[in-house]
């Protein structure tokens, strides 16, 4: 069970936008990680991400007479921030490496505590993985991030990535496919 | 092998640690931008808060029906931005019992809240003594501890220490929903799975300007245990992770 925060979330934006600073605070707060980790998943680099975020919410900001009430903030917010963070990979020019490094634990699944060999295989596989995804090239890796690292839902993942909503189900599917090859090569 | 999709999803990434990027935005749109100032109000401050982030995520896994859970967040301080006006003026320290106005349930006391909830324990901790307020919640007890040598007290709520025991779990969810701005540990006391959480839960209340929104931590660092007879302890205090986790070891 998720508990919900619309009302008070939208109460937020309605102060936000009528000049109420400490309302604006408050839903960055409540946004700005999200934020910042789908910055950095595009840009690969934190600098560039928390600068991007940042531009973000202050772009967000000038924007919000335009964002219509009831409308979910968070995949707003994403579009916004991703196109900075999209245009800072821009004139970075190279292809900046996506460092990741799988937590020292998975997210509990409810089945019983692994043995210390199964954990350490574990762990292999969970780097094996990683580095499989940061090898692919960058729609398919951005889709995966977003849907599985981010956990972002596909109207969220297609905000972010600036696509439409019906074409994230297909493009992770053949994402997914190209990820299997890329495994499949590392154990060969 | 495991599905890849199973895997993907069980797959948690360390990311790098989120910057202050409210402060950021905060500061440049009151240098750049002429905020228009919003007009007062006839009442003062009042005082609310937000569990923010924290909130919005939890998830507990009770058997029992949508009103009940909602109730336990309700009672651990876990609903989601929660704006709440009190009437006037002054700040606030509390009249009368310490803890009276947290929104803990009724005092009590240790005797009292007993009978109604067994399964009360009280904590041996080291120089944390007996509690200096008790109060019986509909669903669990809070015990309310003030300052003494060791336990600094809160400049939000006057109590150093809030410790409740109540029937309940966490869902194992409650990583992927925790949601911004706070941090969330998973580590175990004794056998028992626990979460400590620390970081901006946020603080929001309703200023002479509009609602303000302030890093101050209400609720400061909590640890949540999930213990094997059912029992989910809650610690709350400007704690460390070890002062909290020998508290939670302390109760039988």
């Amino acid at each position: 069970m998720v508990v919900g925060r619309p009302l008070e979330e939208s109460e937020l934006v309605e102060r936000a936008r009528a000049g109420d600073a400490g309302a604006y605070a408050a839903l960055v707060r409540g946004h700005e990680e999200i934020a910042f980790r789908t910055a950095y998943l595009i840009t690969g680099n934190a600098a560039d991400a928390e600068d991007a975020a940042q531009e973000g919410f202050v772009k967000a900001h000038r924007a919000l007479p335009r964002f219509r009430a009831g409308e979910p903030l968070r995949p707003w917010l994403l579009t916004i921030v991703a196109n900075e963070a999209r245009n800072r990979r821009r004139s970075a020019g190279r292809r900046a490496a996506l460092v990741l490094r799988a937590a020292g634990e998975e997210r509990p699944t409810g089945e019983a505590a692994p043995s210390p060999e199964a954990a350490l295989l574990a762990g292999e596989r969970r780097a094996a993985l990683l580095g499989a995804i940061a090898r692919l090239r960058e729609d398919d890796r951005l889709v995966i991030g977003c849907r599985y690292l981010l956990e972002l839902s596909e109207a969220e993942t297609a905000a972010a990535l600036g696509i439409r909503p019906g074409t994230v189900k297909s493009r992770l599917s053949r994402s997914l496919e190209r990820l299997r090859a890329e495994l499949g090569d590392d154990d060969a | 092998m495991r599905d890849l999709h199973d895997e993907l999803t069980a797959l948690s990434v360390e990311w790098p640690a989120t910057p202050d990027v409210a402060g950021a935005v905060a500061a440049r749109l009151a240098a750049g931008e002429a905020v228009a100032r919003p007009r007062r109000r006839a009442w003062r401050p009042a005082l609310a808060y937000a569990l923010a982030a924290l909130a919005a995520g939890f998830a507990l896994v009770m058997a029992a029906s949508p009103d009940a859970r909602s109730a336990v967040l309700e009672w651990l301080g876990l609903k989601s931005v929660k704006i709440e006006r009190r009437e006037p003026t002054a700040p606030p320290p509390r009249p009368g019992k310490l803890g009276a106005g947290l929104g803990l349930g009724t005092p009590a006391t240790v005797d009292e809240a007993r009978r109604r909830f067994p399964f009360l324990r009280l904590p041996a901790a080291d120089g944390l003594g007996r509690p200096d307020a008790v109060y019986v919640g509909r669903l669990g007890v809070a015990l309310v501890y003030g300052e003494r040598p060791g336990y600094a007290r809160s400049a939000t709520t006057g109590a150093a220490v809030l410790v409740q025991e109540l029937p309940a779990r966490v869902d194992p969810f409650i990583q992927k929903t925790i949601g911004a701005a706070s941090r969330l540990e998973r580590l175990r006391v004794d056998a028992d799975p626990a979460f400590f959480i620390t970081g901006a839960h946020g603080f929001a209340y309703e200023g002479e300007g509009g609602v303000r929104f302030e890093d101050q931590r209400l609720a400061g660092n909590t640890l949540l245990v999930e213990r094997a007879d059912g029992l989910l302890i809650r610690v709350e205090g400007d704690l460390t992770r070890d002062r909290a986790v020998a508290i939670a070891r302390s109760i039988p």
